[in-house]
């Protein structure tokens, strides 16, 4: 497919697609690559430093933390925990923003009204105080966190998509559609959404980033993933204390974060480029 | 001939700022079957939104007043369920829009878009047979290779092959009524007598009456056996379209042609009409077009005008007629 071409003529795009798929495959993974389990410490073995460095061993790659965890294991699954908490609230909210602005875009009057004030109220809150408040309220945990995000992540889908959708409602097709009876989801299903899903699959892939430094963010001031599941923030988190004798700890951490949404976001950017018409050179 | 289409007292309003602004005000107009009907105007006159309200596709906040009447084969519309009104659209009465450009979706292959006509009314039992008419449609109105161009996108298309494929999906149903929303405006001249040619052979063949908006009533005198002019939402003259346009009985439709070059310079100027649309938030109770009118009478701005039906059989909506006829 053309678009395809396009993504891989760009290196950009090219390299963030691979290092994205680079991470995918070590989560998914991880079992098999990892040398020692998740929950794997020998206290012994504390603050090792990594291979590269004086007094480092292969056997431990990327060096241990405090407990005597082997940090390139927990990264590798750590991966998980960001990979999945950005697909599944990018994806949630995608799904609801869409929904909710086709509608109030086709159809505007109150629906519209109402909807757009929710939306305006939420954009309103600072996204990183917002999430800490409602973490706060419902606890930590992986499906609460998916929800906190989710509860502001939508507004952005939801303005791009009314935005798109009040645009297209205007153009001839639309009407024409109309005049040959169709039906008002088939409408925004069928003739709409082929037009305006480059933009609202473009934003998505740039959330995500955004949406695994803010799961980083929250699991490092320990109100996100649970302790017992490796995840990076909280690894950073774990890290902060030892910074001056044993940086690595927290640092290894920080770059597999820096790398996975650097990556995405060049894939995103590569991503718009290719869809966009205006922008191609 | 039997009547088709049925517009009775007819008023569309629009809220606005400055109050309700009335884009058709009692407009009253038959098209009979098989009839080629003009609806001209300038823009503003209301003569888009007459179609956008036969079609019931009239947006909020807009409405159609109550007392108005469009009745589609002795059937009432204007009372229709949405869901009820969606099987007229598209089945009875077919619509081509102004600009083909944006008229079709971009994202869909163009027998796909024939196709979605036949789809929504269950017109055909199987797949196999919709794709079959689309093809022959695509043919009928002048697209050639049509099997081989079915899957092909809008963008692959000129302006007048869209046009007709417009015009292919509006009579895939077959339908006895074709609305014309100013169907060449956005086309080159050439192929605007194309378009044209193709729209008198449908309504000869199929026998499909058309009701066609524009603004040229030069175009509209070749191509339609009765004129109806509108002004500020109201109608000022019907009649047959040679009459009206050999014979201009109201001031206005006499201005419109007076528009018109002719052949060979012999009036030397164009005539231009003095003035611009009155506010539609205010229409007076008289003649909407008595501020430039170069034969208005004080009696003009008091009362309402009737239409006063002429000798041959036309119907004008001035009171000054009678004695314009005699002079």
């Amino acid at each position: 497919m053309a678009v395809w071409r396009r993504l891989f003529a760009n290196p950009s795009a090219a390299a963030g697609l691979v290092v994205i798929l680079l991470y995918a495959f070590a989560a998914l993974f991880a079992p098999v690559i990892a040398p020692y389990g998740p929950r794997e410490m020998v206290l012994a073995n504390r603050l090792k430093p990594p291979a590269f460095l004086e007094g480092g061993s292969p056997s431990h790659l990327l060096g241990t933390d405090h407990l005597g965890y082997d940090i390139f294991s927990r990264i590798l699954y750590g991966a998980r925990v960001s990979l999945l908490v950005g697909l599944i609230s990018v994806a949630i909210s995608l799904v609801i923003g869409t929904l909710l602005g086709c509608i109030a875009g086709y159809w505007r009057g109150w629906i519209d009204r109402i909807l757009s004030r929710i939306a305006d109220l939420l954009m309103g809150f600072p996204y990183l105080l917002f999430t800490i408040f409602a973490m706060a309220i419902i606890g930590p945990g992986f499906g609460n966190l998916i929800i906190a995000l989710c509860f502001k992540a939508w507004v952005e889908f939801y303005r791009l998509a009314r935005g798109e959708m009040l645009t297209e409602n205007t153009k001839e097709y639309v009407e024409a559609a109309r005049a040959l009876g169709r039906r008002p989801v088939a409408i925004i299903v069928s003739e709409v959404l082929p037009n305006i899903y480059h933009s609202l699959l473009v934003l998505g892939t740039l959330r995500m980033g955004y949406m695994i430094i803010m799961e980083a963010s929250l699991s490092f001031l320990g109100l996100g993933i649970p302790p017992s599941i490796p995840a990076w923030g909280s690894m950073v988190s774990a890290g902060r204390d030892q910074m001056l004798n044993a940086w690595w700890v927290a640092t290894m951490p920080g770059l597999a974060i820096v790398g996975l949404v650097l990556a995405i976001n060049l894939f995103g950017e590569g991503l718009r480029e290719a869809l966009d018409p205006r922008l191609r050179r | 001939m039997e009547k088709l289409l049925v517009i009775e007292n007819l008023s569309v309003e629009f809220p606005s700022p400055r109050g309700p602004l009335r884009a058709v005000d009692g407009v009253n107009l038959e098209v009979r079957a098989g009839e080629i009907v003009g609806l001209i105007g300038e823009s503003g006159s209301g003569k888009s939104t007459v179609l956008l309200a036969v079609m019931g596709l009239i947006a909020r906040p807009g409405r159609i007043l109550p007392g108005s009447s469009v009745r589609l084969k002795g059937r009432e519309l204007t009372q229709l369920s949405q869901k009820a009104y969606r099987a007229v659209r598209g089945y009875e009465i077919g619509m081509v829009f102004q600009d083909p450009m944006t008229a079709l979706n971009p994202s869909m292959p163009i027998g796909e878009q024939v196709r979605e006509s036949l789809r929504v009314h269950r017109y055909c039992k199987s797949k196999a047979e919709e794709r079959e008419r689309v093809i022959q449609l695509l043919e009928a109105v002048g697209i050639t290779n049509a099997a081989q161009r079915y899957r092909a996108y809008p963008h692959q298309f000129s302006g007048g092959m869209l046009q007709r494929v417009l015009i292919a999906s509006a009579l895939a149903c077959n339908p006895r009524l074709l609305l014309a929303d100013e169907p060449t405006t956005a086309l080159d001249v050439t192929i605007q007598a194309q378009i044209l040619d193709l729209l008198k052979e449908i309504n000869r063949e199929r026998n499909t009456a058309i009701l066609l908006v524009s603004h040229d009533i030069g175009l509209a005198a070749e191509f339609c056996d009765r004129i109806a002019v509108m002004y500020a939402g109201r109608i000022v003259e019907v009649g047959p379209a040679e009459r009206v346009v050999n014979d201009p009985q109201h001031p206005y439709t006499r201005g419109l042609v007076g528009c018109l070059p002719t052949w060979g310079g012999r009036r030397g100027r164009l005539e231009p009409i003095p003035g611009s649309l009155p506010d539609l938030t205010r229409l007076p109770h008289g003649c909407a077009f008595a501020d430039r009118c170069p034969l208005a009478l004080p009696e003009c701005r008091d009362q309402e005008i009737p239409l006063i039906v002429t000798s041959d059989g036309r119907e004008v909506s001035c009171i000054r007629t009678e004695e314009e006829v005699a002079v």
